[in-house]
């Protein structure tokens, strides 16, 4: 069944929905955005051939309404729809609806969604198909009394997660039986509120494991290739802040391991498109199945730099019914690549999301470095979705020329207005621990004070002094913002003594 | 001749702009240039080394908040009147108030763990903020005994709202 799209809805926003449309525009594929209240400037609705208005913020009103998007698709004469990643993704019921309504969606048939998105079902099938998994319970858990039995009878430390979750929310590690009953209380909170699902599984806690994942493309004739890993245990509060393929402790043995492991999880699911299989890997490299995800990941492009491969060109081909391009055996991988979550929070305040205009939104350029995001400067980034902005991946040509660029890239990297994780990924690019690849996902516990954060160098502050006289002086002089930007009266504001004296 | 005293930080200069375009940082002459490329964008270059200026405010008070080379400074600029109305003190200083929880960015009220009359301890968990979906647990300041909770649960809150008094 071979068809040809020609026009694409993106059910999503922010810097996902600019990422799908550059590889539309490139196919030749008309878009269609929708956007919320919240989004009627953003950069993927001027980018979109054509965009509609979905609802208010909110995104259950907006972004996760399914009937209008569906309409909106007919409506506008679109042949597919595009989840993205978050919101509707991962929705089973969305993927059949859109089905349904004679429109290709375009990720995994609904069926694997909702196998790999029941956790336990998903362990069931990982078992059956001879992934490694971690030791753990069966099924969901209802009740507080089953929870804590269970824990002891696995033994601590345990983790409970969200049984209908993702992205760590709802997830506690509990180290003892006194803590259990807060930390179980506290998920289910967590779990009800995003999911709308209070039950949670429990399992073995693996301490200080690596998260390393592996991608996976599966076409619909059966062909399944693997890409690789990606290097994921930068991490706080089980979201990944740093990505980088390939790992610094995978070889190639472990990888074909992996890969092998990864395309029979595919398998066991009936999985077709681009997806993740997410493992642990314990300190003896051991690894075990943690979860598969049925979408494209925020860090795809890690692997799209070192495999010289664009994932929405392949997930639209493979959604149009077409042969894979490429067999296992066919795959090369280029130099190493690193990606730096930018997200809108104050490093030096706990990570605490920050909102705000960006008043300074000016990005680094450089050979090999690429920006993933959906904003601009004089954005505004509100409280209404992921504080996540943007994503700086750069490619080297191994690993210490990837995290050189890297630190270059976020060194030029010019923002204001709202507090950024930039700080934090700097750190990261300069600890030793990071540098000697010697790390795992306890690495911010481990390792992060904000102490350590780079601060502004001695002439730094010197220059800063220099400007603010400077910069008073000609504000006393009634001359500063006189006219507007660029303007002669601006302009003529600028000469000032200091600058004619060195001529 | 202007001369302004300039502190961040921990960190002051006097910093001495000559009609001739001389500049001095604390007694001693730099070459400076000075190069707009916009209202909002400058140059620094201090002995042939080059600093991004990004101006983000200016204010009448003396507080200029600037980007060097990406960094953000927060930094007073006093002249020799303002310096001489400190002096009798009208200047005025902002103190950070150690006796409040206030809300870091507006959100939703989860839980409130303590009540008026709770001793509590520098750390020790007092609100729950839910915003962008995560909740954030905000932690008192400093010893001290609640002297009063200003929000309920379940109540939406603007950045910087005083959830907590302590005394």
């Amino acid at each position: 069944m071979n068809t040809n799209i020609q026009s694409i809805l993106i059910a999503n926003r922010g810097e996902i929905a600019v990422r799908v449309i550059r590889t539309c525009r490139e196919l030749g594929i008309r878009t269609v955005a929708v956007y919320s209240e919240a989004d009627k400037a953003a950069l993927f609705t001027r980018m979109a051939d054509e965009a509609y208005f979905i609802g208010p913020p909110p995104s259950s009103r907006s972004y996760l309404r399914r009937e209008t998007i569906i309409e909106t698709a007919l409506k506008t004469a679109c042949d597919a729809i595009h989840p993205g990643y978050g919101f509707l993704s991962e929705n089973p019921e969305f993927a059949e609806d859109v089905q349904q309504a004679g429109l290709v969606f375009i990720g995994p048939p609904a069926q694997a969604i909702r196998d790999m998105g029941d956790k336990t079902k998903a362990r069931e099938l990982m078992i059956a198909h001879g992934v490694p998994t971690i030791p753990g319970t069966e099924h969901a858990i209802e009740t507080l009394e089953e929870g804590l039995a269970t824990a002891e009878e696995i033994g601590f430390p345990v983790l409970i997660k969200a049984a209908a979750g993702g992205g760590g929310k709802g997830m506690r590690v509990i180290h003892t039986g006194e803590e259990f009953e807060a930390g179980m209380t506290a998920s289910r909170n967590e779990a009800r509120s995003a999911f709308g699902d209070e039950r949670v599984y429990i399992e073995k806690y693996i301490d200080h494991p690596r998260h390393i994942e592996i991608q996976i493309l599966a076409d619909t004739h059966g062909n399944v290739i693997h890409l690789g890993e990606r290097e994921c245990s930068i991490q706080r509060r089980h979201q990944k802040v740093i990505e980088e393929s390939p790992s610094a402790i995978v070889d190639e043995e472990m990888r074909r391991r992996m890969g092998e492991a990864a395309r029979n999880a595919a398998r066991a699911c009936g999985y077709i498109n681009a997806g993740t299989v997410e493992f642990l890997v314990d300190r003896e490299r051991k690894f075990y199945f943690l979860e598969m995800n049925t979408r494209l990941q925020v860090e795809h492009p890690v692997t799209e730099l070192v495999y010289q491969i664009d994932l929405v060109r392949e997930q639209i081909r493979i959604a149009e019914g077409k042969n894979l391009n490429l067999s296992q055996d066919q795959i090369v991988r280029h130099g190493h690549a690193i990606e730096c979550r930018l997200s809108a929070e104050d490093v030096r305040n706990s990570f605490l999301p920050s909102v705000g205009r960006l008043q300074r939104f000016r990005p680094p350029v450089g050979t090999l470095v690429r920006l993933d995001t959906g904003v601009e400067e004089g954005d505004e980034i509100t409280l209404h979705y992921d504080p996540m902005f943007g994503k700086l991946i750069v490619l080297g040509k191994d690993r210490k020329d990837a995290i050189e660029k890297m630190r270059y890239a976020l060194r030029d990297f010019r923002i204001a207005g709202v507090e950024t994780t930039i700080p934090f990924c700097r750190f990261v690019m300069e600890h030793p621990a990071f540098i000697s690849g010697e790390f795992d996902t306890h690495f911010i516990e481990d390792h992060f004070s904000t102490e350590r954060l780079t601060t502004p160098s001695a002439e730094e502050y010197e220059a800063g002094f220099l400007a603010s006289a400077l910069l008073t002086s000609e504000y006393q002089s009634r001359l500063l913002f006189s006219g507007d930007n660029g303007s002669q009266a601006g302009r003529s504001a600028m000469r000032s003594g200091w600058k004619r004296r060195c001529r | 001749m202007k001369k302004f005293a300039v502190s961040s930080a921990d960190r002051t200069s006097e910093i001495q702009l000559f009609s001739n375009g001389r500049i001095t940082i604390d007694g001693k002459e730099k070459e400076v240039e000075w190069i707009a490329l916009s209202s909002t964008r400058r140059v620094l270059r201090v002995n042939g080394r080059s600093f991004d200026i990004d101006v983000l405010s200016v204010s009448r008070g003396g507080n200029v908040h600037v980007l060097v080379n990406g960094f953000p400074l927060e930094i007073s600029v006093k002249d020799e009147r303002s310096l001489l109305l400190h002096q009798f003190g009208f200047g005025g200083s902002l103190h950070q108030q150690a006796g409040e929880v206030k809300a870091p960015m507006p959100g939703l009220i989860t839980k409130v763990l303590v009540k008026p009359g709770d001793v509590v301890q520098t750390g020790q968990g007092v609100i729950v903020l839910e915003a962008m979906k995560m909740e954030n647990e905000l932690t008192a300041p400093a010893d001290g005994t609640v002297k009063a909770v200003h929000v309920r649960e379940r109540e939406a809150v603007d950045k910087n709202a005083i959830l907590i008094e302590l005394e």
